[in-house]
């Protein structure tokens, strides 16, 4: 079973994931992937060592699956987490972000 | 409406400084996660899927316009344009970044308003009707023992670490609103064979994995025993509520493992024993504070108005609305108006900050200055002149919040399940949606008739499913979303929780098994005077049954 390793930032709670270079990215399609659970024990050594420097929180495994060059979170709670929101929220343009 | 005197003020700044001390603590490192949760959480701030949540009490669901346009801005400057407004009578923004949030709650501050005690084990905003104060039927209205309870209760040293949460509503009228009975303790005003003003007292409702309908444990609590009161009642369920296991921590369960009349009998000994000791209310307070809730001066208009009933001959959109949107005001010649955040295939309770600076300026301009929020999750105007009614409804229909679908099969309660909240087991935004849009706002949905349709996206119930006429629980069976449906359910004075239909159905399914449990009312009532939940209540379980299961 693929796995990658997500957490939320701690600043603003923003889903992220760990990438190959120990960096914290947004998409799910530039995070680490993990073939096995040792190296995904590892990758979330990594995690708790960017929880204890406080930048992220609530590290866990996410299980994946890749088909067709493109990677998505088997179950739906780990999509919405990397898709966003499944409904289109009203908004005012003059919103910040 | 209250205004903070100079300690409340202090209190809430205190507060905000704070949690600004907090936040720079935790950013910095010195303050570890585990240490920061509960501080957190005790201002209002969760972590949900995307981002941080920020759920802000409002009151007893009363609003001013400038309250209204300060969550306007904070949606703006602080968020993604938007607020979602929710059963408690609270409002959530979903983007906030942590760093942020000391500076809205400062902004909140400046408008009289706090995200205190909307999370943690302690007693929660306290809710109401929202009608209150305006609605012809109320004995008295009940907001002014909601700010009192309010005041007793924040930061209270002995009730800040309850077993659990712990919910209290109060209704001023025999027709109840605000679901007193599915709540830890509701309170309904009521006059007494003295023709003296009181509250019933209802204990241990609650909805969540194990729904209850409240005991009455006292018909008449006098005004000034209203604190001593429910004094008794936290310390007897402080003492005695299961620590022991989150899940049985709820009063509701005490009460059902002791039986009402076991508690009945110890809160009555424990408010007997310490009444000279517990905060007796003063009629001079009770005055004070109710001084604040005065009707508005409404000046003095004929029963009939012309310009309404003019408009209501000739416009036929306008006659929907009002007859949808709008209810009798204690006062002649004005009407209590909801404004339906449930456009057809719209995200029930979500509004942007435009709308709600439309709603801010149509209060102040006919509304004497006063929104609230319904439990419903829609906004309410309600003193308006049934004069003004004509010019509101055209700026409303200009804002695009004129769906004439109050109480209807559109008017939909939904919790904002696996779109955003971390608890969720599946989706409930987008099956409101897609009931709305099957249903619309035409004639199919008038014919209808009243039919409320609640949808929770897990066993926490936020979405209210039990009390549905319709309820409807997403669940993950399998890994894949799997609808349950309940029947029956009620949460005004006739309370009562929908029964199971059987097993559930898929989300490509679940649409077709609600009308088809629409049709199958339609085909059963004796009239249109009889309603989805009357019919039901006739004729049970059996054809409603019958019709879902037997359909493939």
């Amino acid at each position: 079973m693929l796995q990658v390793v997500s957490a939320n930032r701690l600043t603003d709670g923003t889903v992220v994931y760990l990438d190959p270079h120990g960096n914290w990215v947004e998409r799910l399609e530039t995070a680490a992937v993990f073939s096995n659970d040792a190296e995904c024990g590892a990758g979330l050594e990594k995690a708790r060592a960017a929880v204890a420097g406080n930048l992220v929180v609530d590290p866990f495994a996410v299980a994946i699956v890749e088909e067709a060059g493109e990677r998505r979170a088997v179950s739906l709670r780990d999509a919405i987490r990397a898709l966003g929101p499944t409904i289109q929220f009203g908004t005012s343009s003059a919103a910040r972000r | 409406m209250y205004r903070y005197d100079e300690f409340d003020a202090a209190f809430v700044a205190e507060r905000v400084a704070q949690f600004k001390d907090q936040v720079g603590r935790r950013l910095s490192g010195e303050l570890t996660e585990e240490q920061f949760r509960p501080l957190r959480l005790m201002n209002g701030v969760y972590l949900q899927l995307h981002a941080y949540m920020l759920r802000i009490a409002i009151p007893y669901g009363t609003l001013s316009s400038r309250q209204v346009r300060k969550l306007a801005h904070i949606a703006r400057r602080y968020d993604k344009g938007y607020g979602h407004f929710t059963t408690r009578q609270n409002i959530q923004f979903n983007w906030p970044a942590l760093a942020d949030c000391p500076a809205i709650l400062s902004e909140l501050a400046s408008v009289e308003m706090h995200a205190i005690q909307t999370s943690g084990n302690d007693v929660r905003n306290i809710t109401s009707d929202h009608f209150a104060g305006a609605a012809a039927d109320e004995i008295e209205d009940p907001r002014p023992y909601c700010e009192i309870l309010r005041q007793w209760s924040s930061l209270h040293p002995e009730f800040s670490f309850l077993p659990r949460k712990f919910k209290i509503a109060v209704t001023g009228a025999a027709r109840d609103r605000a679901a007193v009975q599915v709540h830890d303790i509701g309170y309904q005003i009521v006059r007494n064979a003295q023709g003296e003003i009181g509250f019933a007292c209802y204990v241990g409702g609650g909805l969540g994995r194990t729904p209850m309908v409240g005991h009455k444990i006292r018909d008449f609590v006098p005004k000034a025993d209203l604190l001593a009161y429910t004094s008794a009642i936290l310390s007897i369920y402080n003492l005695e509520g299961r620590r022991d296991n989150k899940f049985k921590a709820r009063i509701k369960i005490l009460v059902h493992e002791k039986g009402a009349d076991v508690i009945r009998a110890e809160v009555e000994d424990e408010f007997a024993r310490n009444r000279d000791q517990a905060v007796t209310l003063p009629q001079a307070e009770i005055d004070r504070i109710r001084a604040y809730f005065a009707l508005p001066d409404l000046p003095e208009r004929p029963a009939r108005s012309t310009a309404f009933d003019a408009r209501r001959a000739k416009d036929a959109a306008f006659a929907r609305f009002v007859d949808q949107n709008v209810v009798a005001h204690k006062i002649k010649g004005y009407g209590i108006v909801t404004i339906s955040l449930k456009p057809i295939g719209g995200i029930p309770g979500d509004a942007t900050a435009e709308q709600l600076d439309a709603a801010a300026d149509l209060a102040e301009r006919y509304s004497q200055d006063e929104v609230r929020v319904a439990h419903e999750q829609n906004l309410v105007l309600p003193h308006v002149a049934l004069d003004d009614l004509p010019a509101l409804f055209d700026r409303l229909v200009e804002q695009q919040l004129a769906t004439a679908n109050v109480g209807l099969v559109t008017d939909i309660i939904a919790c904002p399940g696996l779109d955003y909240c971390a608890l969720a087991t599946a989706r409930s935004i987008p099956v409101a949606q897609r009931i709305s849009e099957r249903f619309g706002n035409g004639t199919r949905a008038r014919e209808i008739g009243d039919l409320k349709i609640n949808i929770s996206g897990c066993i926490n119930a936020c979405g209210h499913h039990h009390v549905g006429h319709i309820g409807i629980l997403g669940l993950e069976k399998k890994r894949v979303e799997s609808y349950q449906i309940t029947i029956g359910g009620s949460a005004d004075e006739r309370c009562a929780l929908g029964e199971v239909t059987g097993p559930g159905f898929s989300s490509d399914e679940i649409v077709d098994a609600i009308e088809t449990l629409v049709d199958t009312y339609l085909k059963i009532r004796t009239s249109r005077e009889e309603d989805f939940l009357a019919a039901y209540r006739r004729v049970g379980m059996a054809p409603f049954k019958e019709a879902l299961y037997e359909r493939a």
